[in-house]
C-alpha cells in the first residue's frame, strides 16, 4: 500500500532534517515503539506493538536511513517480522522551506504479509498516515526544543 | 449399469426391517443433548494428560518462498520452552505423505510442515511446544526464518500456463489431474439442436465451513510402547492412520484414535491428519504429551478450503420444446497448494453428472490445478455442489434466453417419479425421489402466486424482488471404488460401517459404533434403531459417546463424512442387534422351554408372544449366559456371546476406469429451495424476504434431527451465497482471515425458513432412509436464481456462486452499460 501527505511545521528544514537524519534522535520520535537501539549512522532497530483485533502483536524492525540529502530529503527503510507476520515499508520525506517554517511532503510504501495483511487492510492507510504525522510532529517538536522553544 | 445386452440393472431391492417403527420415525430427543447442554461435553480444549506442553505453529506470511534457514535457539531458550520442530526435522523424520493422485501429481512430496519450501500463507514452518500456550505464543516470536520470496500464482486457471511458477518442481507443472468425463453423445446433441446457448463463464467461489471448535488435539507419543494416542477432533480417523502411519513408520495397532464431543466438522476436519503427524513428531522429541488447539485465524487460513471452480465454455443443447440434452464444459478447479483428499474431487462431483435432470448427453473436461493458496478438502456437499450449482445456472439461463417458464422447464426435465430407480448417463442409480412434487411444496410455501404479484408492484420502486429455485441432491454412502477413475492404481472400493451391539452382565444394551460424530445426533439415531429391534426403550440402550479405536469396532472407511451415517452406521447398528436378538431369543426359548418361534421381545424382556406372564428381563438373559453359564445346554453356551459385530457393506462393484462409469454412490436425497428475496437497486444489498427448504431423504429415523441438518446446511449456503468467501490478493495473502472479514452467517443474517417434506423411502437401504445432512448447496442455486430474477433486462447473467452486494451492484450497472452478458443463443 501506497500513503502520501503533506504537512506543514513550525520548524526549519534544517532544523527538522537533523532530527529525521540521526537514528537516535529519529527513534524518539517513533510512536509506541521500544527496545531502540541505535547500531550506527545510519542503522537502528526498534519494537513496534500493533495493537489490532487479535490484541497486541510484537514486530522487530530494523530501520535504515538508506537516503538523505542535507535539509532536504531523507528516505527510511524498515523490515521485521513477528513470526508469522511481515512488515516492510519504505518512508521518503521531502523538506522545502515555507512561510510557516517547513513544508513536508511525504511518501510511505508499506507491506505486510501474514494475518496483519488481512487485519490491517482497511486501517492501514489511516494508521500509516497517524504514524508519519505523528513522527513529523514529534521532530518539529524536538526542534523547537533544541532552540529552547 | 447395462449388461451386454443393454439390459440395465440396479442394486438387489433390500427387504426392510419390519420391526422399525415403534422408535424409529419420531423425533425422540436427542440423548446427547443433555451433557452439551450443560456444558458438559468434552472437546479438544477440555481434554488434558499429565506433563503436556502447549504447541504454537510459526506460519508462513509469504505464499510462496524458499525457506533460507531458521534459528529457532532464542525461543529454546526462554524458560518454560520444551522442544521446537522444524521443517528441516520433519524432511529427516517424515516420509512424504501418500498421494492418491496418479503420476506426475502423484510424485508430490507433501510433509506435515513446510520443508524447504512454504506454498501458502499460514503454511506452518515451525512448531514451538511451551508449558503454556501463552508462552509457546510467545516464544514462537523469537523464530527467527529466513525467506526469499518467491513468484506467486493464485489464479486457478492461469496456472497451468508455461510462465507460472510452479509450486512442486517434481511435479514439474501444476495440473494435479486432467480428465475427459464423456457420457452420450454431446457432440451429436450440439449438432441436433434447435438452440445452442453458450455461456462464456461461471465461477464457484471458495469459501469454508466454521465449525464452532476449530481443529486440535493432544497426542501422546508413549516412549515405552512406542503407542501414540490421538485424541483429537478429526473426524475420520482410519483415513488419517493410512496417511499417518507409512509417513512416520506407525501400524495401526499402535495408533490409538479418540474423541468424544466434536464441534462440528462439515468435511475439513478429514485433512488434520497433517497437523496430527507434526504433534506426534513433536511429543515423540519432547518426550511429554503435546496439546494444539487452533485459532481462528489459522482455522482460516490454514485449515482446509472448499473447492474453488471455475467453468468456461458452457454450451448447451436444447430442443425448441424445451428438453435440455445435456452440456459440455470446460471445468478448473482450484487445490490449492497440496493435494490432501484431492484429487477425490476430481470424480466425486461426476455423483451427480445430471443434477436432477434427465440429461443424456454431457462431456466435462476437468482440469485440477495447484496453486499458493490454502488446501482445499472436503467441504459440506464436497466436489457436487460446484457442479450442480453449474446445473441449475444453466437451467436459470437457459429458461430465460429461451423465454420458458423456469417452473415448467424444471418440471419438463425432472428425473420424473416414475423413473426411478434412474441411471444416469455414467451408470450411477438414482435410487427414489419426486422432485415435480417438491417444486410444488417449496413454491407453495413461498406463495409463489403471491410473490409474483409483488414482484410485479414493486416495479419502479427501486427495490426489486427476485424469485429462485434451486434442485439439488445430496448423494450419500460412497462408493471408494470412484477413486479408481482418477487413479486405476488405488486399492480401494466398496465402503463399509461396522457397530458392535451387546447385551452385558446386568442387563444393559450397549452400543459402538466406528464413526466419529460431530453432532448429527448418532447416539440418538443409534437408540432407537436398537431399541426398535430389541424390543426395548432408547433408554435403555446406552451408545458410546464419540469414538475410541480401542472400544469401539471399526473398518478401514470408518468415521462420519458424505452423507452415510442412516444408511452405513445404522445398517451396521441394525444388523448387530439383529444378531443380538437372535441370540437373545436362542438363549429366552431355551430358559422357557419354548421354540424360538414362539418367543417375543417386548419392554426390554424375553416372553412367550402367547403368554405374557412367561417372561425373563434381560438381566436374566445375560447373567445366565455371563455368570450361570453351566444351566445351559453346551451347544447353545458355546454358540452366543451377546456381544454381536456387523459390518454393513453396501452393494458395490468396481466403477470402470476407461468409461468412468459405474454405480458411484448408494442414496440421493435430494433438495429443492425457493426464495424471494429484495434488492436494492441504490446499494446492491439482497434482503430475502422469504425461503423455504424441501427435503427428500428416504425414511427419516428422527424427524428432527433431520430438520436441524435441513436448517443448518440451509444457513450455510445462505451464509455463502451472500456473506462468505475467501479472497486472496495477487501476492497469496488471504484477506478474510479472522471474523472481521470472513463473516460467517449468524442467526441475524439466516431468514425463517419454512421446512417441507417429501418422502421417497430408499429400496436399497435396510431402513430405507437416505444419508443427507450435507444439503447440495441449494440455497447458492437459490440465491443465484432470484438475483438473476430481479435483474433489469440487458443485466449480465450471474456469474459467481458469491453475490456481496459489490457484485450485485456491478450487474445492476451492466443493464445499462449493454455490454456483453457472458452468454449467447445460436437457433436454428
Amino acid at each position: 500500500m501506497i500513503v502520501s501527505g503533506q504537512k506543514t511545521l513550525a520548524a526549519a528544514p534544517s532544523e527538522l532534517w537533523a532530527v529525521l537524519s540521526d537514528p537516535a534522535r529519529l527513534a524518539e520520535t517513533l510512536p509506541g515503539v521500544t527496545d531502540v537501539s541505535v547500531r550506527d549512522a545510519n542503522h537502528f532497530s526498534a519494537v513496534a506493538h500493533p495493537v489490532t483485533a487479535l490484541g497486541e502483536t510484537r514486530v522487530a524492525l530494523e530501520f535504515e536511513i538508506a537516503d538523505q540529502r542535507p535539509d532536504e530529503h531523507v528516505r527510511i527503510v524498515g523490515s521485521g517480522n513477528s513470526g508469522e507476520n511481515l512488515v516492510a515499508l519504505t518512508i521518503t520525506l521531502d523538506l522545502a522551506p515555507d512561510d510557516a517554517g517547513t513544508a513536508a511532503s511525504w511518501r510511505a510504501e508499506v507491506l505486510l504479509r501474514g494475518v496483519l495483511r488481512s487485519l490491517l487492510q482497511r486501517g492501514l492507510g489511516e494508521l500509516t498516515r497517524e504514524q508519519v504525522d505523528a513522527v513529523l510532529g514529534a521532530g518539529a517538536a524536538l526542534s523547537a526544543a533544541d532552540r529552547g522553544g | 449399469m447395462s449388461t451386454p445386452t443393454g439390459e440395465t440393472t440396479f442394486y438387489p431391492e433390500v427387504e426392510q426391517s419390519e420391526r422399525l417403527g415403534a422408535w424409529s420415525g419420531k423425533s425422540v430427543p436427542r440423548k446427547e443433548d443433555k451433557r452439551l447442554l450443560k456444558g458438559q461435553g468434552e472437546f479438544v480444549d477440555d481434554l488434558w494428560m499429565h506433563r503436556q506442553g502447549h504447541v504454537h505453529f510459526v506460519r508462513s506470511p509469504h505464499a510462496h518462498a524458499r525457506i533460507v534457514s531458521i534459528d529457532v535457539s532464542r525461543a529454546e531458550a526462554v524458560p518454560g520452552v520444551y522442544a521446537t520442530l522444524t521443517g528441516e526435522e520433519v524432511g529427516v523424520l517424515q516420509q512424504p505423505f501418500f498421494q492418491m493422485a496418479p503420476e506426475p501429481a502423484g510424485l508430490m512430496r507433501d510433509y506435515c510442515m513446510a520443508v524447504g519450501k512454504a506454498r501458502y500463507m499460514g503454511e506452518p514452518v515451525v512448531a514451538v511446544l511451551a508449558e503454556s500456550a501463552e508462552l509457546a505464543r510467545d516464544a514462537a516470536e523469537l523464530v527467527e526464518v529466513v525467506y526469499e520470496p518467491l513468484a506467486v500464482i493464485v489464479d486457478g486457471i492461469a496456472t497451468i500456463e508455461p510462465d507460472a511458477p510452479v509450486l512442486h518442481d517434481e511435479i514439474g507443472s501444476n495440473v494435479a489431474w486432467h480428465g475427459t468425463y464423456d457420457y452420450g453423445d454431446v457432440d451429436w446433441a450440439l449438432e441436433h439442436a434447435d438452440h445452442v446457448v453458450r455461456i462464456d463463464r461461471l465461477h464457484f467461489h471458495r469459501f469454508s465451513s466454521t465449525p464452532l471448535e476449530t481443529t486440535g488435539a493432544l497426542v501422546n507419543w508413549d516412549p515405552g510402547t512406542g503407542v501414540v494416542e490421538f485424541r483429537s477432533n478429526n473426524q475420520m480417523p482410519m483415513f488419517a492412520a493410512m496417511f499417518i502411519g507409512p509417513a512416520i513408520g506407525l501400524g495401526i495397532d499402535h495408533m490409538q484414535f479418540s474423541s468424544q464431543d466434536i464441534g462440528g466438522g462439515f468435511g475439513i476436519k478429514i485433512t488434520s491428519y497433517t497437523y496430527l503427524t507434526a504433534l506426534a513428531l513433536l511429543s515423540r522429541k519432547a518426550g511429554r504429551p503435546v496439546k494444539w488447539s487452533e485459532s481462528r485465524w489459522e482455522h482460516l487460513a490454514a485449515s482446509a478450503h472448499g473447492n474453488e471452480r471455475t467453468f468456461l465454455d458452457i454450451e448447451v443443447p436444447v430442443m425448441s420444446d424445451g428438453t435440455i440434452l445435456g452440456f459440455k464444459v470446460r471445468a478448473f478447479d482450484d487445490a490449492g497448494a497440496y493435494l490432501r483428499y484431492e484429487p477425490l474431487g476430481a470424480v466425486i462431483w461426476s455423483q451427480v453428472v445430471p443434477g436432477n435432470y434427465r440429461f443424456k448427453h454431457v462431456r466435462v473436461d476437468y482440469t485440477e490445478t495447484l496453486t499458493n493458496k490454502c488446501p482445499v478438502g472436503p467441504n459440506r456437499g464436497y466436489s457436487r455442489l460446484q457442479h450442480l450449482w453449474l446445473i441449475e445456472r444453466i437451467v436459470d439461463i437457459v429458461a430465460k434466453e429461451l423465454g420458458f417458464d423456469r417452473v415448467a422447464l424444471r418440471k419438463q426435465n425432472y428425473v420424473q417419479p416414475e423413473e426411478f430407480p434412474y441411471e444416469t448417463p455414467n451408470g450411477c442409480v438414482y435410487d427414489s425421489g419426486d422432485y415435480p412434487a417438491m417444486l410444488e411444496r417449496a413454491l407453495e410455501l413461498i406463495d409463489y402466486e403471491g410473490a409474483l404479484e409483488r414482484q410485479r408492484s414493486s416495479a419502479g420502486t427501486g427495490r426489486r424482488i427476485g424469485i429462485g429455485i434451486g434442485s439439488t441432491l445430496d448423494s450419500g454412502t460412497n462408493n471408494f471404488g470412484q477413486s479408481r477413475i482418477i487413479n486405476s492404481a488405488l486399492p480401494f472400493s466398496g465402503n463399509g460401517e461396522a457397530a458392535i451391539v451387546r447385551l452385558d452382565l446386568y442387563g444393559e444394551v450397549t452400543v459402538t459404533i466406528g464413526t466419529s460424530p460431530q453432532g448429527q445426533g448418532h447416539e440418538t439415531t443409534a437408540a432407537q434403531v436398537t431399541a426398535d429391534i430389541l424390543g426395548c426403550s432408547p433408554d435403555q440402550v446406552h451408545v458410546a459417546a464419540g469414538y475410541n479405536k480401542a472400544a469401539n469396532t471399526y473398518v478401514g472407511f470408518s468415521g462420519t463424512y458424505a452423507s452415510q451415517f442412516a444408511v452405513t452406521g445404522l445398517g451396521a447398528v441394525m444388523g448387530a442387534a439383529e444378531r443380538l436378538r437372535g441370540e437373545i431369543i436362542k438363549v429366552g426359548a431355551c430358559m422357557l422351554g419354548a421354540d424360538e418361534s414362539d418367543i417375543e421381545l417386548a419392554d426390554g424382556f424375553v416372553r412367550l408372544a402367547a403368554n405374557h406372564e412367561a417372561a425373563i428381563p434381560f438381566i436374566g438373559i445375560a447373567a445366565t449366559v455371563f455368570a450361570n453359564v453351566a444351566e445351559l445346554p453346551g451347544e447353545l453356551a458355546d454358540s452366543v456371546t451377546l456381544n454381536c459385530r456387523y459390518v454393513y457393506r453396501p452393494p458395490f462393484t468396481v466403477p470402470d476406469h476407461e468409461t468412468k462409469r459405474g454405480k458411484l454412490t448408494l442414496t440421493y436425497a435430494s433438495q429443492v429451495h425457493a426464495a424471494v428475496i429484495e434488492l436494492d437497486e441504490e446499494t446492491g444489498q439482497v434482503t430475502i424476504l422469504d425461503y423455504a427448504a424441501v427435503d427428500e431423504c428416504g425414511r427419516k429415523v428422527n424427524p428432527k434431527i433431520v430438520e436441524g441438518q435441513v436448517h443448518g446446511a440451509t444457513g450455510h449456503g445462505i451464509g455463502a451465497a451472500l456473506y462468505e468467501t475467501f479472497e486472496y490478493d495477487s501476492d497469496g495473502q488471504l484477506l478474510n482471515s479472522t471474523f472481521m472479514d470472513y463473516h460467517a452467517a449468524t442467526s441475524l443474517d439466516v431468514p425463517h425458513i419454512r421446512t417441507g417434506e417429501i418422502e421417497c423411502p430408499s429400496p436399497f437401504t435396510p431402513n430405507g432412509a437416505k444419508g443427507m445432512g450435507e444439503g447440495g448447496g441449494a440455497p447458492l442455486s437459490t440465491i443465484a436464481s432470484a438475483i438473476e430474477d430481479a435483474l433489469p433486462e440487458g443485466a449480465h447473467i450471474v456469474y459467481d456462486s458469491h453475490n456481496n452486494a459489490e457484485r450485485v451492484h456491478e450487474l445492476l450497472r451492466s443493464a445499462a452499460a449493454a455490454g456483453p452478458r457472458g452468454v449467447e443463443v445460436i437457433s436454428r
